[in-house]
């Protein structure tokens, strides 16, 4: 038998729908998630997590999807940056933009020109909402230190900084406005 | 308001034979104030909402046929060596491997690649055929069914090898006994140049100032590394290549020329988004081809996303470059002339558009100066490191990186302030359209304006370098450059002298399309494959002035298909030219479809086209009568019989648009390099820790001439990125190899690519002086940045450690390079 020849049965939730499938257990998540379930939004930059392109929220935390095979996935809920807006809605505190319900936080990107190609920014912001879901009123040493596992290529992230704090400061002033999902 | 277009049946005839009166109505002008112009708005990008949102198409989403095989390239582990035999038949028993394809097989299928150079024993294939040349150069390819299993594969294929010493010093290269990376010598190219009388400008010099500078390996990976999808149809004996490259340009007809088929049964498309390029992804053609004769040898499409590992080691790196600079000037601080001999390391083979690094800045070497004289010689080298390519700034931030600490030398050499030795000679205002000594025709600007706006931003007057820790030593830095933009296709025929050229180039073409459908919607296909410079939301900023509907009723089509668009030999985004040509062809398309919709809508009116104009969707007359831009877009295509006589029933144009500026070089070797030049002056204030070695920014300040800004959030990010790149560069990037010529950076642990807590922090200040000849005034700055950067850190670095008698002529700047620089006693041998 040769390495590739077991498989597992994984079953993972994908921004709320349930993915079943049949892998090599030596498949890593980032190409289960690309492959298997579809979502071309999660990126991979390095394959080795130095780059935070693959980064998808893992029952509420971000973590690098190259850095895990699907079979440690099984069961879990994953959110990857499509699956953002939706969770805003559920939230309360989308904001309708062009037709599309964004997540303040990449209402943040837009508003900062906080993104150039956009390969990095899935991993971004999904750096970023695990920041926000834990501190709302982040510094710039908290910024810094929350997303420091992503590169960017292109904006050299002063930008991105700007996008972050706008963000934080825009989710605050939604909750405090409707009192919205505060934990 | 005009009519309701919406409301409106373009179907109807009502206006048969009334040349469209029935359909008029009158409008109170009163009532409509102008919409507000689109260019120069720090409008939103279109782009954002698909990609913060992960709805970017990329290469490596594409499936586009079916039953895919994945590929796995097999690297050499050696710079230089013979490949002696290469034995896959334990690889070809694996499950799921369908072929193995060897430097042979691909010989027998492709011609190597054509060379621009005088020394052509190149013979470069996208494979190592019998020799290898660099370390991680392809020697093998599996084709499986499955990307695992191609990888599993490699390590069953046992090559053997006979090693040759490698050479990767670019001025030992040029030495009679250096081991020969080709036949026939390591020099590719070697010419002379002299613009006007160095000699006597230096003999009547007060000072003659030499430094010796070195550029060390480079390049700006982008996040999205390369991938290629080849599927060689037998059937119909076609080729369609998917790809993230730069181009289609003229890059494209070399990879056309080797393949064994003609132009018009090869079909490239590139996706609609692209993760970044930096023009490192000018340089995928070689897989391009390499992946075609793998299609075509193993029978099955074929795709490859290339590692992170395989891009840093084997992708494209900037050349390195050696250059002895020497400059005269005399005391009252005029520069009479530079002359300068320079070593470009261009690795095992001098590809395509190399040795463009050498050659791509040549209009403006003398940078924003005036200058008597000017004198070159340049050699072209091959080494045992990866072959080289276009990295943003190509050949102009290693320039200026010399030419701006010549500058600095120049002034202590005088005893003058560098600022004010730089203001003395720069070219005045009222001297543009300015021919530089080598054929550069700057365009336009306001250098001394700039300068002094920088000054003033970062305090200049004000700055001193006296320190009060004595751990910190303080440095202050500027450069000042002239950015070109749109290359002139003919630049690189200076490379052979003008015996040897056959067929010169020129030109600086961009083809793009703009049509307005019967709903009255507007359609813009551009023939370029943006890399994050925002196209759709510019393109849409332009067309939308042009033809009086709103930015968001325009749709712009990026990505390219080269059986399906209409484009030219240098179309693409590279070279910083689509802010240039690209802006210009839009603007120009849109311009012909405007014009069309006023002939038509005033026959409607049924008065002369000298009598309307165009606004808020409708042509309207001076007497307030409308017609709506849908019904004229209704007429045209489902009444054509109610146009003018002779008129073309279409509301479209294709602008393929040049630059009559884009000569081809002249016999006294002078060229035009580009169409526009930009200006930037940056600013930097640094502390060097004299205990660690470690450089602090203390202050940073940017200052750019983009000509006309279309949208100011877009320029700054693209100063913000080349700027970011320029100072990464300077202390963080760079390719080490070892002296076996492995590459000691091959992943990102060892290549420093800097994070957010790295981040330069940075201000900007902007002059815009329109170009005369560009449709829009608009130049580009993609590498405006990058160009400035680079100096005036340097310097900053540099004139802080002259306060301790230490000098730098060398990047990058390192902790414990300048740790060793400022403490030689405690780390001699
Ligand atoms: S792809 Fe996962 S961290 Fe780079
Ligand atoms: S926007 Fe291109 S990598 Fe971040």
């Amino acid at each position: 038998m040769t390495a590739e020849q077991y498989t597992s049965t994984v079953t993972v939730t994908v921004n709320g729908d349930e993915e079943t499938h049949e892998v090599p257990d030596r498949k890593l998540l980032v190409h289960f998630l690309r492959e298997d379930a579809g979502c071309t939004g999660v990126h991979q930059g390095c394959v080795v997590g130095k780059c935070g392109a693959c980064t998808v929220v893992v029952d509420g935390t971000p973590m690098k999807s190259c850095m895990m095979y699907s079979a440690q996935a099984n069961g879990k809920e994953i959110m990857t940056a499509r699956g953002l807006g939706p969770k805003a809605e559920e939230e309360g505190v989308a904001l309708e933009d062009d037709g599309d319900m964004l997540h303040p936080i990449q209402k943040g990107f837009k508003e900062n020109h906080g993104l150039q190609c956009g390969y990095c920014t899935p991993g971004f912001v999904l750096s970023t909402y695990g920041l926000l879901s834990e501190n709302d009123s982040p510094s710039e040493a908290d910024i810094d230190a929350a997303v420091s596992g992503n590169i960017c290529r292109c904006t050299g992230y002063n930008s991105i900084v700007d996008s972050i704090e706008w963000a934080a400061e825009e989710l605050k002033a939604i909750r405090a406005d409707t009192g919205a999902a505060d934990d | 308001m005009t009519d309701d277009a919406r409301s409106e049946d373009t179907c109807s005839d009502t206006a048969r034979t009334d040349g469209g009166a029935a359909a008029v109505k009158a409008v109170e002008a009163e009532e409509q104030p102008a919409r507000e112009k689109n260019v120069g708005q720090p409008l939103k990008r279109k782009e954002d909402n698909r990609l913060t949102t992960g709805r970017g198409r990329y290469i490596e989403d594409l499936e586009p046929v079916p039953n895919l095989h994945y590929i796995a390239v097999l690297r050499s582990p050696l710079a230089h060596a013979n490949i002696e035999s290469i034995d896959a038949s334990a690889a070809l028993e694996l499950p799921g491997v369908k072929a193995v394809v060897t430097g042979q097989d691909v010989a027998a299928r492709v011609k190597p690649f054509p060379a621009a150079v005088q020394n052509p024993s190149n013979a470069y294939y996208p494979i190592a055929v019998d020799k290898v040349r660099y370390y991680g150069e392809p020697v093998a390819v599996v084709v499986a069914d499955d990307r695992y299993r191609a990888h599993d594969a490699l390590e069953h294929i046992r090559v053997s090898y006979d090693r040759l010493d490698p050479i990767l010093d670019p001025e030992e290269a040029v030495e009679d006994d250096a081991p020969q990376v080709h036949e026939g010598g390591n020099v590719a190219n070697h010419r002379v140049l002299e613009y006007g009388d160095v000699e006597a400008e230096f003999d009547a010099a007060d000072h003659i100032v030499e430094e010796r500078f070195e550029y060390p390996r480079t390049a700006y990976p982008p996040l999205e590394t390369y991938g290629v999808i080849a599927d060689y149809d037998d059937g119909q004996d076609t080729l369609d290549i998917w790809a993230n490259f730069q181009g289609p340009f003229s890059l494209h007809a070399v990879t056309t020329a080797v393949l064994p088929l003609p132009e018009n049964r090869i079909t490239l498309r590139v996706p609609s988004d692209q993760g970044g390029g930096f023009g490192v992804k000018c340089s995928l053609y070689p897989y391009m081809v390499l992946l075609s004769a793998v299609s075509m040898e193993a029978g099955v499409p074929v795709k490859w996303v290339e590692s992170r590992q395989e891009h840093l080691l084997a992708s494209s790196m900037h050349a390195n470059r050696v250059q002895y600079l020497e400059g005269a000037v005399d005391d009252d601080g005029n520069i009479r002339a530079i002359r300068f001999r320079q070593y470009d390391d261009y690795g095992g083979y001098v590809r395509p558009p190399e040795p463009g690094a050498t050659y791509r800045p040549i209009a403006n070497w003398q940078g924003p100066y005036t200058m008597n004289a000017l004198g070159a010689e340049l050699f072209a080298v091959r080494t045992n490191k990866c072959p080289t390519g276009p990295n943003r700034g190509y050949g102009c931030h290693l320039h200026y990186f010399a030419l701006e600490g010549l500058v600095d030398r120049m002034a202590e050499t005088i005893d003058m302030d560098p600022a004010e030795l730089r203001l003395r000679n720069f070219i005045e205002d009222d001297a543009f359209p300015f021919e530089s000594l080598t054929g550069g025709l700057y365009d336009s600007g306001q250098y001394e304006k700039a300068m002094r706006m920088g000054l003033e931003a970062i305090d200049y007057e004000n700055l001193t370098t006296e320190s009060d820790d004595e751990d910190t030593l303080v440095g202050i830095g500027m450069a000042a450059v002239v950015d070109p933009q749109a290359s002139n296709m003919g630049y690189l025929d200076v490379a052979l002298p003008k015996e040897m050229r056959k067929n010169t180039k020129s030109g600086a073409l961009e083809a793009i399309t703009v049509i307005v459908g019967p709903d009255a919607t507007v359609k813009v296909d551009l023939t370029d494959s943006p890399q994050g410079q925002g196209h759709e939301t510019t393109v849409s900023q332009i067309v939308a002035d042009e033809l009086g509907v709103p930015f968001d009723a325009v749709k712009v089509n990026t990505g390219i298909d080269t059986s399906a668009d209409s484009w030219a030999i240098s179309s693409g985004t590279y070279s910083s030219r689509f802010g240039t040509i690209g802006h210009a062809a839009v603007a120009k398309a849109a311009g012909k479809v405007r014009d069309q919709i006023l002939t038509i809508g005033a026959h409607l009116l049924g008065v002369s086209v000298d009598r309307v104009e165009l606004r808020d969707e409708a042509v309207v007359s001076d007497e307030g009568d409308a017609v709506s831009l849908r019904r004229i877009a209704g007429t045209t295509y489902w009444d054509p019989q109610q146009l003018p006589e002779g008129v073309e029933p279409k509301l479209a144009a294709l602008s393929v648009m040049g630059m009559n500026q884009a000569t081809a070089v002249t016999d006294d070797d002078k060229v035009n390099s580009s169409m526009t030049y930009a200006f930037g002056a940056h600013f930097a204030v640094v502390e060097v820790n004299k205990r660690t070695g470690v450089v602090n920014i203390r202050d940073y300040v940017t200052v750019h001439d983009p000509g006309t800004v279309v949208n100011p959030l877009i320029v700054r990010g693209q100063i913000e990125g080349g700027t970011f790149h320029g100072y990464a560069s300077t202390f963080y990037e760079f390719h080490e190899y070892d002296e076996t010529g492995t590459l000691q950076t091959d992943s990102l642990m060892d290549y420093a690519m800097p994070t957010i807590k790295e981040r330069l922090k940075m201000r900007h200040e902007h002059v815009e002086t329109p170009s005369p000849f560009t449709e829009i005034g608009s130049k580009g700055t993609g590498e405006a940045g990058t160009q400035a950067t680079v100096p005036a850190l340097s310097n900053a670095v540099r004139n802080a450690l002259i306060q301790a008698d230490v000098d730098l002529d060398t990047l990058p700047i390192t902790p414990d390079r300048v740790w060793e620089l400022l403490h030689p006693s405690e780390t001699d041998d």
